[in-house]
């Protein structure tokens, strides 16, 4: 072992510079693949550009359109084309991967919205009683998508840890390998699923479903300040905003505690934003209308949900200033 | 001063600039004189490292550093016939902030009753343990073996030395003083190359393994004995690539400067047995306790040596944390060293002495990560209980993570698994600890293993808490 005081041959301490030469060339073969060849990421990144072209075909055929963004919740769950020809409600379904953080699907959904546009916040809960910075797939899909400048709007901390994102991580890794040795996708949607608008279907498997979906009690303080900061960006840009929830399964003995949690959830969302009357307030305990997770709807499922936020858009139905506290209450009795 | 953190080496990196800076333009405008701005700037860059982590924790490191020095200054100088009884009382001052922050709760809340909810939030500064202990070992070694009182720099060097100051290993006066003393901003080749090959193995320990394998270190399994045995691997695995990450990373920013720390692991989960776990585990702690606890106690040459071992490794477990469980895991490691002690005779094959130490081991962990001392019972009992392990429960355990986790979790154990394989040839064929992990095909690979696969969860290194 060389010692730290022995005299060196060379002023270079050639292993250091290997192993940092080496540590830039797997972080660039990292971000290469990360970048155009990740099957989520390419999966998003075609997504996002289909959810862009609708967009921009709304916008010039229509003076108004609806966006409703969120995680994939929302992009399995709103059907934009079924809005247009069976309510004629102009909607471009901006859902994603709820993996990339509140922050990155907020500052993607408000480029793609126009002045005078109504924008339909369905962000999962989880991602509100959590940090909303950007996590990983999120920053890898600002990268792809050329839209890195979204970032730091985002609450990303630096530019060099952004920069260090961008590479696969050992879940991403074993997974694909775990993959490739059984013989199944590299990703579990393809991008043939994507509709126009911007919805995909769910994988549909039946397996054993438990919930309700997990989330914190309160939202995080960096939640508050991504929806006060929105709250004030459509106000400025007069684009109408609102929240509405997904729909998320829960078994039926657990039913009424779930609908009493997204009570307390949607009355602190009111707060910063009006919220769509939902009667379900979230909550459906039917196994048959999901696919394989406890918020992705099957097709049958979308279709209701669909219909269902068609009905609150076209009567604006909100809950008036008191009505979900009077509920709360009557929940609490 | 988290070594997983990019800020941190950002911090490092900036501040040896500065440090480089200024010693050029001291040589420039005082071409003839010896520069004298090395050991001021390693102190300053300790500090400042320390300050960046908190002002509480540097307040208090100042505090206990500070006296520490005074104090035995005062005695070297009135008391020196009267050193014992001084000593003492030094001891008992150097002690008291971590009474306080560590143990205030747990004593008079928890075991006396008193219910004082101002030591109910008392956050323990990071690090005060390696520290007091340091300083304490430093006290002893200066008064009873009647050594010179260093200078005050080069004391402040020992006692805040930054890659060592927060999770140790705990250095002794006798290693790292005479270091301090010589210590030069020297631009060393060498020990930069060897220290990089050390930094590599700590990060790739900490980052790729250690931070993956926390994302699956599920503590709330209740009553599943499989569940519970998952747990307590994962645990055991996580944490010694948590703080073995944290010291290996340790000794090569040492070995960059040109300093020598010890090396607080040798490859812990390749003993044969008990005695042999605790030669290679948290070393620097180990040997504070043998020195400084077991052989002023009578150490093995008293009739009593099993009641004194108990007595160390409570200690030792209360050293952890200040809590039942701890005091239970200490008894737990104790309970094995006497068997081992006392069955010494009996010969066993390395193979099913590897397997007896590792089934104690890790059966032992639960008692470390479970603070809920009822819960914790009621997991001893199930694990303790052969009617509980039917195959409902192992179903449910095969059954615990989705197919995307357990490809995971498999992955990461394979890994693991290999890096183990690794560190055993490493003492089996060399007898040198991590060789085959440190040679120039392994580290690169670590490198880019590490770039690859790294969590994008950053957890703080487990042995800050203590």
């Amino acid at each position: 072992m060389p010692s730290s005081t022995s005299p060196s041959k060379t002023r270079i301490p050639r292993t250091a510079v290997c192993l940092l030469a080496t540590a830039f060339g797997a972080w660039v073969l990292g971000a290469l693949y990360t970048l155009y060849l990740d099957p989520e990421i390419a999966f998003l990144n075609y997504a996002a550009r289909v959810k862009h072209q609708w967009a921009q075909k709304l916008d010039r055929q229509y003076a108004h359109k609806f966006a409703v963004f969120g995680g994939s919740s929302c992009g399995v769950a709103i059907d934009g084309e079924w809005m247009l020809e069976q309510y004629g409600l102009p909607t471009v379904n901006l859902g994603l991967a709820a993996g990339m953080g509140a922050g990155v699907l907020t500052r993607y959904a408000q480029q793609e919205v126009r002045l005078g546009d109504t924008l339909i916040v369905a962000l999962e809960p989880h991602l509100l009683t959590d940090t909303t910075k950007p996590t990983a797939i999120g920053i890898q899909f600002c990268f792809a998508t050329g839209r890195a400048d979204l970032l730091k709007q985002a609450g990303s901390s630096s530019r060099l840890s952004d920069l260090l994102a961008l590479r696969p991580g050992a879940f991403h890794i074993f997974t694909l390998i775990g993959k490739i040795l059984a013989g199944r996708p590299l990703y579990r949607y393809h991008t043939s699923d994507i509709r126009p608008s911007g919805r995909w279907k769910a994988l549909l498997v039946q397996w054993p479903l438990d919930g309700p979906p997990a989330r914190g009690p309160r939202l995080t303080l960096d939640a508050r300040a991504l929806l006060a900061s929105l709250r004030s960006w459509s106000d400025q840009n007069h684009v109408r905003i609102a929240y509405a929830l997904p729909w998320g399964f829960v078994p039926q003995e657990k039913f009424a505690r779930f609908r009493k949690d997204n009570l307390d959830f949607l009355l602190q969302i009111s707060e910063f934003l009006p919220v769509l009357k939902d009667p379900t307030l979230g909550a459906i305990s039917s196994r048959d209308l999901y696919a394989d997770t406890n918020l992705h709807l099957t097709p049958e499922g979308a279709r209701l949900r669909t219909d269902e936020l068609a009905r609150e858009l076209r009567e604006w139905d909100v809950w008036a200033p008191g009505e979900l506290k009077q509920l709360a209450n009557a929940s609490e009795n | 001063m988290n070594f997983a953190e990019l800020r941190f080496w950002q911090l490092l990196v900036s501040t040896l600039g500065l440090i480089v800076l200024a010693r050029a333009f001291f040589n420039a405008v005082f071409p003839s004189k010896p520069c004298r701005l090395d050991k001021p700037a390693l102190l300053g860059l300790g500090l400042f490292l320390l300050l960046s982590v908190s002002w509480v924790t540097f307040a208090i490191f100042l505090v206990v550093a500070v006296s520490s020095y005074v104090g035995l200054a005062w005695i070297i100088k009135r008391h020196r016939n009267r050193g014992p009884i001084y000593l003492v009382l030094l001891i008992a001052l150097q002690l008291s902030p971590l009474v306080y922050y560590k143990y205030a709760d747990f004593i008079a809340n928890r075991v006396i009753g008193l219910q004082i909810p101002a030591f109910r939030d008392l956050a323990v500064p990071v690090g005060i343990s390696f520290y007091t202990f340091q300083k304490v070992a430093f006290v002893i070694d200066t008064l009873a073996l009647n050594r010179r009182l260093p200078r005050f720099l080069d004391y402040m060097n020992f006692a805040g030395f930054f890659p060592q100051i927060v999770a140790g290993p705990i250095e002794r006066r006798q290693d790292l003083l005479p270091q301090m003393e010589q210590f030069r901003f020297h631009w060393l080749p060498a020990g930069i190359d060897d220290g990089a090959r050390w930094i590599a193995l700590g990060l790739f320990f900490k980052r790729c393994l250690a931070d993956n394998i926390a994302q699956y270190v599920d503590v709330s399994a209740g009553n599943n004995p499989y569940l519970i045995w998952l747990a307590n691997l994962l645990f055991g695995l996580r944490i010694y690539y948590d703080f073995a990450g944290y010291s290996l990373i340790a000794v090569g920013l040492g070995r960059c400067l040109g300093i020598r720390l010890t090396l607080n692991f040798l490859s812990p989960y390749c003993s044969t047995s008990i005695v042999e776990f605790w030669r290679r585990w948290h070393i620097t702690l180990s040997q504070w306790f043998r020195d400084y606890l077991y052989i002023p106690l009578g150490g093995a040459r008293t009739k009593y040596w099993a009641g004194t071992v108990a007595v160390v490794f409570i200690v030792s477990g209360l050293w952890h944390g200040a809590g039942w469980n701890f005091l239970i895991w200490g008894a737990m490691h104790a309970s094995f060293l006497i068997v081992n002690r006392a069955a010494a005779k009996l010969s066993l094959p390395s193979l099913l002495g590897w397997a007896l130490t590792m089934l104690a081991t890790f059966f032992a962990w639960v008692s470390f990560y479970e603070p809920r001392t009822g819960v914790l019972m009621s997991k001893l009992q199930v694990l303790l209980s052969p009617t509980a392990y039917h195959a409902a429960s192992l179903r449910a355990a095969l059954n615990q993570f989705g197919p995307g986790h357990t490809a995971t979790l498999a992955g990461l154990l394979v890994l693991t698994g290999a890096v183990l394989v690794l560190e055993w040839l490493s003492i089996r064929l060399k007898n040198e600890a991590y060789y085959y992990l440190r040679r120039p095909a392994a580290t690169v690979s670590l490198v880019a293993l590490t770039v690859l696969l790294a969590s994008g969860q950053n957890n703080a290194f487990i042995y800050f808490a203590f």
